[in-house]
């Protein structure tokens, strides 16, 4: 490795300066300035995408291999930036009305994402774990932001102990897996695992350890538990950036791990990795339909789309891998329209319920628009991306021959078609009262307009031509698998 | 094994005096119970309220504080057994890491965490 | 059974019995204290395996550092009163079942497998130069990685606990 090689991680590096930039400007901004520190931290994330841009096709071990940058964590780290972006321009709004230290509210978003880039690039365990404590060590504290408000708290501290819970689960997995195999490294592991094909007992248990502290991370079945409720709680554009950019990060995590070091044996796991995903979208979805609140339904909702990728990872092989790159692309930009949504209609109205957006239509067009491509795009609907994304990795998946796990995850995602059209029949068709049609338009500001606009044709754009976005998942998973 | 006896001998001492001292004490003086014998002793005062206080949050900052700075500090040792060895790699490494940490003491500083109100 | 072995022994037995006295005691205090003798013991046991910086790592930062934290955070609470028994007593049967279960499968991997085929077969003392090495040249990454950790942590105490003024 050589000096020049740090010019690859220059994305991570702009992301720490300018979060560390917006705490210290933050010192000396008036408070009714701070939420508006949202401009400086998105540029940031602009900036650090422009020089991913620079690397694109270059592959780079370094750290003595426990570093991988190749197409891979190229994607994903752009997804994340994506997020952050699209997170941190959606809230300014909401940050001005509910939070107090809007500075450190937006340097933490992009620390986490600094930390969930890293976890793309590990091949190795410990560098792997550390990037996912320093997601969690943000989340904990975006989660518990609103102080004043005890739903907040609430969910602040159940994550927390959840958390560092799932965290010593993965940690004593690891510990198992270094003393059966003597490395962390994941090449090192699957060469550990060629000559030696079978450890015994502390084998099983150190994976089945390490998949279950990456089911809390990913909010799997039977791991999902705190999901709701810190959904719930936490404040309106943390909920959306847990679940697209914590889930995608633990999905990385989960996808390198198995592609790089335990191929060898992921045969014995596919069948055990397929219940959870068939338990875990049948779950979300069966408790999305008896949702009133709309942030809880997007809660379980996620949970359920959760269960759509770990079909990939139950059949894990080099198209199923684009497939679920695809299918994360498709859903965090769909999901981030969902959110963006609540958030705008949360800042305007104060409210969350799915019975408030009665005459939605009529009081704002975009909002409405955008909230049926999103949720049509999520219920699997052709035309929109969450239909392309879903039969692409589908389809890849049923080269496995797992007939159940494909028939399941047809008819999950046929089920929630239901619960998602529930919310559009009130946004569209619902009467409101007489006293409901007094209330006038929505008046979104420009940027919102902006963001809307451009998620919604970013949905519709993977949803009916996704031939760059095809490429680029292919790319990465040739990082992984070759050929 | 053996680089490790004086460690060992100096354990064994610290408990053993410490034992000896109260088991002596245990047996020399003389016993006698009485209620006024139980109350909390205070240099003299009259004790009130019991032996737990909510503490103030502050000291959960100054706490929190010390431990960060504590695994920072445990990192120095290390370090500086190689700094020679690697040089100006290792010296930038610990620089980087230092001037992070020092960030949060300026945060802190400046976020009032250090007034005793 | 060498001097080594009787150390490993004692050492152990002295960790457990304070980890059960973690989770059994009554008073958190005492729970708490518990917590700092097992963690006061697992350095023992890591001095026995010739890690030397990770005991001191052990005896400095848990059961120094992190046990003054635990207990300043203990003592945040405004009661000393021993908690008034636990209100879901039917999962105890449940957890105890579950605990014992995880004992017997991770006792059973412990036992049954063949540590010496592994990369370490005897235990060497590791001078401090090479532990460093490997630290300051192949984990830079993480070791940077971890001072942004504590940079979360540290801000994200302070806003969590800070008394906010009219500027924030």
């Amino acid at each position: 490795m050589n000096g020049s090689d740090f010019a690859f991680l220059l994305p991570e590096i702009v992301l720490v300066a300018t979060a560390i930039t917006v705490w210290a400007v933050d010192f000396f901004t008036p408070r009714d300035r701070k939420p508006d520190l949202a401009w400086p931290a998105a540029a940031g994330a602009l900036v650090a995408m422009a020089f991913l841009a620079i690397s694109w096709g270059e592959h780079r071990e370094m750290f003595l291999g426990t570093l991988r940058l190749d197409n891979f964590s190229l994607f994903f780290r752009f997804l994340f930036l994506t997020v952050a972006f699209f997170v941190i321009v959606g809230s300014p709004g909401y940050v001005r009305r509910k939070l107090r230290n809007a500075g450190e509210f937006y340097g933490l978003i992009l620390m986490s994402t600094v930390g969930a880039m890293g976890i793309v690039s590990s091949r190795e365990f410990l560098t792997a774990y550390i990037s996912l404590e320093l997601v969690a060590f943000g989340f904990y504290v975006l989660v518990s932001h609103a102080r004043h408000e005890a739903r907040s708290n609430e969910a602040g501290a159940k994550y927390l102990i959840l958390g560092a819970f799932s965290s010593g689960l993965l940690l004593f997995g690891i510990s198992l897996i270094f003393g059966a195999t003597g490395s962390t490294g994941y090449a090192a592991i699957a060469a550990a695992l060629e000559t030696t094909p079978d450890f015994g007992m502390v084998w099983t248990l150190g994976v089945a350890l390490v998949l279950a502290g990456l089911g809390f991370k990913v909010a799997a079945f039977p791991f999902h538990s705190w999901a709701p409720d810190v959904y719930e709680g936490a404040p309106l554009p943390i909920t959306a950036f847990l679940s697209v950019g914590s889930k995608a990060a633990g999905f990385a995590f989960l996808i390198r791990l198995f592609a790089e070091g335990l191929f060898p044996v992921l045969d014995d796991w596919r069948v055990a990795i397929g219940v959870v995903a068939v338990l875990t979208m049948t779950f979300g979805n069966l408790v999305a339909i008896q949702q009133a609140n709309l942030k809880r339904l997007l809660a379980y909702s996620s949970i359920a789309q959760a269960g759509y990728i770990l079909v990939g990872v139950a059949t894990l092989n080099a198209d199923t891998t684009s497939g679920m790159l695809l299918h994360i692309a498709g859903y965090t930009a769909t999901n981030l329209g969902a959110f963006l949504v609540v958030i705008y209609f949360h800042n305007l109205t104060g409210k969350e319920g799915i019975d408030d957006l009665r005459g939605l239509y009529r009081r704002s067009f975009l909002l409405t628009l955008v909230l049926a491509v999103s949720l049509l795009s999520l219920a699997g609907m052709p035309l929109f991306a969450g239909f392309m994304t879903k039969f692409y990795l589908f389809t890849a998946a049923a080269a496995s021959q797992l007939w159940w796990l494909i028939a399941l995850a047809v008819a999950n995602s046929i089920l929630s078609v239901y619960y998602y059209l529930l919310v559009l029949r009130q946004a569209f068709i619902t009467p409101e009262s007489e006293e409901e049609e007094q209330r006038p338009a929505f008046r979104l500001p420009s940027h919102a307009r902006a963001t809307l606009s451009l998620l919604m044709v970013l949905v519709l754009w993977i949803g009916i031509y996704p031939s760059v976005f095809v490429d680029a998942a292919e790319a990465g998973s040739r990082a992984l698998f070759g050929g | 094994m053996a680089s490790y006896l004086p460690l060992l001998v100096a354990s064994v001492a610290a408990i053993g005096f410490v034992g000896v001292a109260l088991g002596l004490g245990f047996l020399l003086a003389p016993q006698q119970f009485s209620r006024l014998k139980r109350t909390i002793y205070e240099c003299g005062m009259e004790s009130t309220g019991g032996g737990w206080r909510q503490v103030h949050i502050r000291y959960y900052l100054m706490a929190i504080l010390f431990v960060i700075f504590a695994v920072e500090g445990i990192f120095l040792f290390p370090w500086a057994a190689v700094l020679g060895e690697i040089g100006t790699f290792a010296f930038v490494e610990m620089l980087v890491f230092m001037s992070i940490l020092f960030f949060g003491l300026i945060y802190a500083w400046r976020k009032g965490a250090f007034e005793w109100r | 059974m060498n001097f080594a072995a009787v150390l490993f022994y004692a050492f152990s037995a002295i960790a457990i019995v304070a980890a059960l006295g973690t989770v059994l005691a009554r008073n958190i205090v005492y729970a708490a204290l518990s917590l700092v003798g097992t963690m006061v013991m697992i350095a023992g046991i890591f001095f026995i395996l010739h890690a030397d910086f990770l005991a001191l790592v052990q005896l400095l930062i848990y059961a120094g550092a992190v046990g003054v934290l635990l207990i300043f955070g203990l003592m945040l609470t405004n009661t000393g009163q021993p908690a008034t028994g636990p209100k879901d007593r039917w999962q105890r049967p449940i957890a105890f079942v579950a605990a014992m279960a995880f004992i017997l499968v991770a006792g059973y991997a412990a036992v049954s497998t063949d540590w010496m085929q592994g990369v370490v077969p005897q235990l060497e003392r590791v001078p401090p130069a090479v532990l460093a090495s490997s630290l300051f040249r192949n984990w830079a990454l993480p070791f940077e990685i971890a001072s942004l950790v504590l940079l979360v942590a540290m801000i994200g105490a302070i806003v969590i606990s800070r008394r906010e003024t009219s500027n924030d």
